[in-house]
Order: C-alpha cells, then structure tokens, then sequence
C-alpha cells in the first residue's frame, strides 16, 4: 500500500469517527423551535443516575396526618352538632397514621394484610425487569412502591418535555396498573342481552341480576356501570395471561384451562349477542384491558388482544397473571396519586461522563506511551469501540447504570488486552529478525485461537446473561454482547490499521517503537 | 513481578482463600441474626428508617431554604441516602437512615426541622420502620445466569482445553466469587442490585483472564522448548508470562472503580451514591487475587494429580503395561540405531 492510499484511508476513518464522534455527543438546536439531542444525551439511565417515580398506596380506611388534620379542622369549624363524627373517636393513630376503627378493628391483622399484599405487589412488579425497584411497607399500614423513570439526560434536564413526559406517563401506568386491587371479573355495560338458546328461542338475560354485582356502581367504563358476566370466579378459566410484542404489535394473549374454554364459549357467545359487543376484564373496580370487536363466540384455547404498546400489554399481563394464579391483594387500596418524580440525590450522570474521559485520557496516553505511533491507533480504534458502545446503548435502550459503566471498562479491557496479546506476539516476532509486515502476519495467525476462544466463551456468556438475566444484569449481559462483538471485530481492524499504517514506512524493520534486534551474524 | 513463583505456594493461597470466605461466611452468618442481613443489604433490598420533609413554597416561606435547615438538622446522623422530590402540590426531601439509627435521634432530627418550619406549610414525619420487600427475583435470575454461564465455560473447556483446564475454570469462577462475596460480607459495604451485576462483571473478567492462562498454559505444554520441563514450572512460567497483562488489566480496572466511586462521592456525600464504586472495587480484588495468585497454584496442583492419575492408570493396566513396555524398547532401540 503507498503512502497516498494509507493517508486517504486514514483520513477517510478519522472523518467517519469525527462525524459519529459530534452526533454521539453535541446537541445542538435546529432552527428556532427543534432540537436535535444527542445520542449520548438520549441514552436511558437508571434510577442511581435519575432516581425513582414513586407512590404510596393506603388501605381504605387508613388516612394520613394531614388527612386526619384537615377532618378535624373540618369538625372543629361545624361544630358538634353537625352531624359530623369526631375524628378522634372514629380514628385510632397507628405511627404516622390514622386507621379507621369500624374498618378495621384489629390493626395487627391489617398489618399482616398489608405485609402479604406488598409480597404480592414485590413478585408482580419483579417481573416488569426494572433494573431497580422498591417496593417497601412503611409503618406496617402503607406501602411505598418505587420505579426508574428510566429518564435520558436531555429529559432529565428537561431539554426533552415531551419525552419526559412519556417516560413519567409510562411509570405512572405502571404504578396504577399493577398496584390493581381485587380479583379478575369479566364484564359488560349492557343491562340486557337478548340472544336465543340452541333450540332458536328468544331469551333476554338480565345482567344487572345475572352476576354477582357488589362493584356494579363502582366498575365503569366511561361513567356507564358495568356488569359482571359471570356468578362464578372466573380465575380458574385461564391458565397464563402473557404481554410482550410480537414484531412491531403488542399483544395481550389469554391462554384458557379446558373447563375454561367451554365458560369463555358461553360468556363471548353473551357478548357476541350483546350490543356493545365488548368484553371488559376488571381486576376490582379497574378495567385492564377491554375486547371489543367480540361478535363470533371464541372457541379456542387461546386468545390474543392487541395493545396500544407493549409496556402497557405487559403490565396488563403481570396483573391478570397474578390474580389468575391466586395472588389477589386482600385489601382495597386508596386511589394511586400522581406520582411523583423524584429528582436524585445519588451520582450525576455529568461527572460520570467526566470520570469516563478521564480514564480514556488516562488509556490513549498509556497506549501511547508504551507502544508509539501504534499506540495512538490504537487510541483510536478503542474510541471507536467506546462510540460503538454509546450508539448500542441508544439504539438498544439499555438502561445505564453504574453497574452497566463498569461492564463498559471491562469490556474496553478485553480489547485492550486482545490488542497486547498480538502486540506482544509481534514484538517476540520481530525480535527475531523478521520484518515488521512478515511479524504482524504471524503474529495475528499465532494468537488467532486464543483470541477467538476467549471472545467466543464471553459472547456465549453474555448472550446468557441477557437472556437469562432481569434488569442490570441482563443490562450488563446485553451492552456485554455488543462489547465482545465489537471488541472482536475492532480486533481484526487494528490488523488493517497495522497494515494499512505501516506500508508506508520505508525501513521494513522498524515501526511503532518495534526494531528488529541485530545480530551480529548479519 | 514475572519471577514471583505462585504454585509452590499452593498451601498458603489454598489456606487464605479458606480462611477469608470461612470468615467471611462467619462474620455474614453473625450479621444474620444479630444485624441486618448476611450483607449489608443496602437500595432496594434494604429495610430502614426514613424522614420524609414535605413542604412547598409560598409567598410566606420564599426566602426559607429547607434544604440548609434539613441538613443542619441531619449533620452528626450520617443518612445513606437523600433524595429530593417534587410534585404537583409540594416538595419533598427524604433522608433514609440505616434500620439500626436510633429512634430517639431521629426523633430529635424530626423535632428540630419542625421546629423551624413553624407556620411555614412543611413538616417532617419519621418513619420508624421500612420493610423493603426487595428484588429477589433479579438475584435467583443472575444465579441462574451465571451457573448456565460457568457450565458452558466449563463444558467449551473440556472440548478446547481438557477436562483439568475445565475443572480449574470452573473453580476460578466459584473461587473469585466466593472471594468477592466474603469481601461484602466483611466489609458490611451495602449490597443492591448493583452488587449482582457486578457480580457477573466478576464471573466475565475471571473468564478472560482464565482463558489467557489456559491458552498460554497449553501452547507451552506443546512448545518443544518445555518438553523436559517439569510440569509445575510449565504452568509457572506460563503464569508469569501472562502476569503483566492480568496485572496492568486488573490495575485499569481498579483505577475505573476509584474514579468512578470518586467522581460519585464528589455529587453526593452519601454512602449510598458511592457503595457500588467500592462494590466494583471489591471484585476487581476478588479477580486480582484469584487469577494473579490462586488460579495458576490450583492449576498446577490439579494438573500434577491428573498426570498422577493418568501414569498411576496406565502402569496398572496390563495391556497398557505392555505397550508402554514396547514404546521403552522401542525408543531404545531407536537410540541405539542413532549412537
């Protein structure tokens, strides 16, 4: 290769990095009211780095101080021939809290309730693979859960309003999803069904008295009640609810037990004969999820519902899930108040970053240092993995983490040392007395099998990891699968870099610190 | 740092490794029962005690800085975390403190930023217990991940390597984690999710840097310059030609952590913001001593008893015993011919 060709070609890289290099980290306004946020500005982080949205949910009849205090004030203002209950003989003070005497009697049995209910709360958020979660009792009577916003730094210094606002909106449902109190009912809003028997005679069923109806005036759907379709518990019917997306569709899929296909066949053959010909599923008083193109009784062992996202698709899941499966909160929960967003006291993403560059610094000039012009290529090529890493995080959504930074430098480490393994089999090479060209070619044929193993073992190891791994870890695992990938791949390219850098050179024996030893044979 | 001999030293590093996870298991199992937990648990496994302060300005308290008044209060009760947020209607700050602290100095805490907020819409409740369900299922999870990921290591070894190179793997990782873990347990650093996840971090670097030795270990053992050589020093030399590079890797590493943990304290004083640096650093310890010291003296101590094992079974078999008879003849028949 001549010396144009090497120039050009390397010119041509450094450009390629510099462009990937300023979209990955500058962001810049475009036109007066756009912006463009950069990929590294767009990278989710974890709840160490943004902090946590948060609720906390009160049993009925379980009120707060301020509560109980706006009550008192309220009877004290009346006067006490308002008719208005004392709240001081209505409520006992348990801690921080006022539990209502006539619901609840027994307060330590309350407490076990609660304690069993955030059990149940701490298994089906477990299952959303949050890279953290809380989910704790506080003073026995009220139950704190707490989820990642998952914001990017551009959301979190609120460059980015409307990505915020969907990342709180998706915690939110969440928290109000799954926290659903209750067990499963499947539901109609007509109050009348007309449909005919298999010998073709006309019946109306009258669905206000059909079911059993204690939620009749609290279950709605768009202020109309809603009536259950069913005497029975309807649980047992299904065997799995499950989530997810399938391509670019989230889907909601119901998988029936065989005494529950035939009772689904007769609900749906009800609601396909209603007017409304739509299906709700409650969990409580809440609808989950609602069919309602349901006009064909569905004989199958299995049905599947499209969802507008698949967040929203598995927090449906999880809940159904887990009320099928016997795991109904025994108590009734306050309404889930907005919740909050909850900036971090912990580590800034900003300093992060900063301790990031520092130790590249400290990388490229060891590099350098230690192995001269190849060095400084190196130097290169380790940034290129470190961009590669960046636009996978973004690309992938995997969520940073601290846990996640430090997969980032072993993996920066593994190609590290893949890179002095062949530098040094080239130095052993060219020391005895090969040229410089003659030694890079052996030495990457000599360690081809080392290199390969190693990189082939950790590829299959992270690959598990993702897999088999929930939240940071299957974070780690997935950033791990990249990293290996690219640490192989950038790998062969210092061979190119080699090649395409030391061509040039005109004393064949001599390159990058690397000198052929003279021996005084010649 | 490459004439330093590790496999003679096989009691001593056999003796430390057991004796650290045994102390370690011991301080963790004491922790059990008389504090919280066989770690530390910190994050979201942890239980604790909170301060909650809920206050939101007005024309009346604009000029009030509750953040200056929290901390003045808090100062001498070191919380491991503080968090800041807001909602529609009002702030809040939350100061969560060990489950140990002292009811009677929160209290007190409690009391003294009441005290200034008199009139001012805010308050402070102390909440005295927090009993953190935590994400358990993520640990069950990294447990199966990570025994799927030794086994495959384990079985790829055996095929690429031998079954010894697998075996001695196999403990590198259980070893390095054993280490890692004793290291949380002594040190009682508060353990979240993150502590899982850089427990895999642990299991990857143990695995690059153990694929390195064994490479090394068997090209030399195929290296004819190595033939007459004893097979201790094989794996020793093979140990030390790969020291630097473990040892420089190891040392970057270290230094990531420090940085990373130090940068972290630098936005937030609270043991909680910089735990998993020290977490990090933990295992990079855990790695150093593993693969630097006690991997290459298993090894060797390993391969000697397979070789053992292996001329052991080969002179007690009789046909064995018979051609290994005619191989001797043969080659001194062979050096007859040369001399």
């Amino acid at each position: 290769m001549g010396k144009t060709k090497s120039i050009v070609i390397t010119v041509l890289l450094a450009l390629i990095m510099a462009v990937a290099a300023f979209f990955a980290v500058v962001s810049f306004d475009v036109g007066t009211s756009k912006r463009y946020n950069s990929i590294l500005s767009n990278v989710s982080l974890g709840a160490d780095y943004t902090g946590y949205a948060y609720t906390t949910i009160y049993p009925e009849g379980v009120i707060t101080a301020s509560d109980y205090n706006g009550l008192v004030d309220e009877y004290t203002s009346a006067g006490t021939g308002s008719g208005l209950t004392d709240p001081a003989t209505k409520y006992e003070q348990c801690g921080n809290l006022y539990v209502d005497k006539d619901e609840h009697s027994d307060i330590d049995a309350l407490k076990a309730s609660v304690a069993s209910d955030a059990k149940i709360l701490n298994a089906r958020f477990g299952q959303k693979g949050y890279s953290s979660y809380g989910v704790a009792v506080e003073d026995g009577l009220s139950i704190k859960i707490s989820v990642p916003t998952y914001f990017t730094s551009a959301q979190f210094a609120s460059l980015d309003e409307d990505g915020r606002s969907t990342r709180l909106s998706a915690a939110t449902a969440a928290l109000s999803t799954i926290t659903s109190a209750g067990t499963l009912t499947l539901r109609t809003s007509d109050t009348s069904i007309e449909t005919t028997d298999a010998n073709g005679n006309a019946k109306t069923y009258d669905m206000v008295k059909l079911g059993s109806d204690e939620w009749a005036d609290k279950a709605t759907v768009d202020g109309s009640k809603t009536y259950s379709l069913s005497k029975d518990d309807v649980a047992p019917y299904f065997s799995s609810i499950t989530g997810g997306s399938i391509g670019s569709t989230a889907v909601l899929t119901f998988n029936f037990t065989a005494e529950g296909r035939e009772k689904i066949k007769e609900i749906t053959t009800l609601v396909a004969s209603s007017s409304s010909q739509t299906l709700y599923f409650f969990v409580g008083d809440s609808q989950l999820v609602g069919y309602s193109s349901c006009t064909s009784p569905i004989d199958s062992g299995s049905i599947s519902l499209q969802t507008n996202d698949a967040d929203t698709a598995r927090n449906i899941a999880i809940t159904l899930d887990s009320v099928v499966k016997g795991n109904v909160l025994s108590l009734q929960y306050g309404d889930v108040s907005v919740a909050s967003q909850k900036s971090n006291g912990g580590i800034s993403a900003i300093l992060t970053l900063v301790a990031c560059v520092l130790l590249f610094a400290g990388l490229v000039a060891f590099l350098t240092v230690k192995y001269k012009k190849l060095g400084a290529i190196t130097s290169a090529i380790a940034f290129l993995f470190a961009l590669v890493e960046v636009y996978a995080l973004q690309l992938l959504s995997i969520t940073v983490t601290f846990a996640v930074v430090f997969t980032c430098a072993v993996l920066i480490a593994l190609f590290a040392i893949s890179c002095a393994i062949v530098f040094a089999e080239v130095k052993r090479l060219t020391l005895t007395g090969r040229t410089i060209q003659a030694s890079i070619k052996d030495a990457y044929k000599n360690v081809l099998m080392t290199i390969t193993d190693l990189h082939l073992v950790l590829v299959v190891v992270a690959i598990l990891l993702a897999t088999i791994g929930v939240g940071e870890v299957a974070a780690c695992g997935l950033i791990s699968v990249i990293g290996v990938v690219a640490s192989y791949v950038l790998y062969w390219f210092t061979r190119f870099m080699w090649y395409v850098t030391s061509s040039p050179e005109k004393d064949k024996f001599k390159f990058a610190g690397l000198k052929r030893v003279v021996y005084e044979d010649d | 740092m490459t004439n330093l001999k590790v496999c003679k030293k096989l009691h001593v590093f056999i003796f430390i490794s057991v004796i650290f996870i045994a102390i370690g298991m011991a301080i963790g199992t004491v922790c059990h029962f008389v504090a919280n937990g066989f770690f530390n648990y910190g994050g979201e496994f942890a239980s604790y005690k909170s301060i909650t302060v809920s206050y939101y300005y007005s024309e009346h308290n604009e000029n009030t800085n509750v953040e200056e008044i929290c901390k003045y209060a808090v100062a001498g009760v070191n919380p491991v975390e503080v968090s800041y947020a807001t909602n529609e209607l009002s702030e809040e700050i939350v100061y969560k403190f060990s489950a140990t602290t002292d009811n009677a100095k929160l209290q007190a805490i409690v009391d003294e930023i009441n005290s200034n907020f008199t009139g001012l819409e805010s308050g402070a409740i102390l909440h005295e217990g927090v009993v953190n369900e935590g994400g358990a299922k993520n640990i069950v999870y990294a447990a199966i991940a990570l025994a799927s990921a030794a086994a495959f290591q384990f079985l790829y070894y055996i095929i690429r390597y031998k079954l010894r190179a697998a075996f001695s793997a196999l403990l590198a990782c259980v070893h390095n984690l054993g280490v890692y873990a004793a290291l949380l347990a002594v040190t009682r650093i508060p353990v979240g999710t993150e502590a899982v996840a850089i427990g895999a971090a642990v299991v990857l670097i143990t695995m690059i840097l153990s694929g390195l030795f064994f490479d090394r270990t068997r090209k030399n053992f195929k290296n004819e310059k190595f033939v007459k050589t004893d097979r201790v020093e094989v794996v020793e030399t093979s140990a030390s030609e790969i020291r630097i590079i473990t040892v420089t890797a190891l040392v970057a590493l270290a230094i990531a952590a420090v940085v990373l943990g130090a940068f972290a304290a630098i936005s937030a004083m609270y043991i909680g913001a910089y735990a998993p640096a020290i977490v990090a650093l933990l295992g990079v310890i855990a790695c150093f001593y593993g693969s630097v010291f006690f991997t290459p003296a298993v090894h060797s101590a390993i391969d000697v008893c397979c070789e053992k094992v292996k001329s052991s079974s080969k002179s007690s078999t009789p046909k064995k015993q018979k051609a290994t008879a005619k191989e001797e003849n043969e080659v001194k028949e062979n050096d007859e011919v040369k001399e």
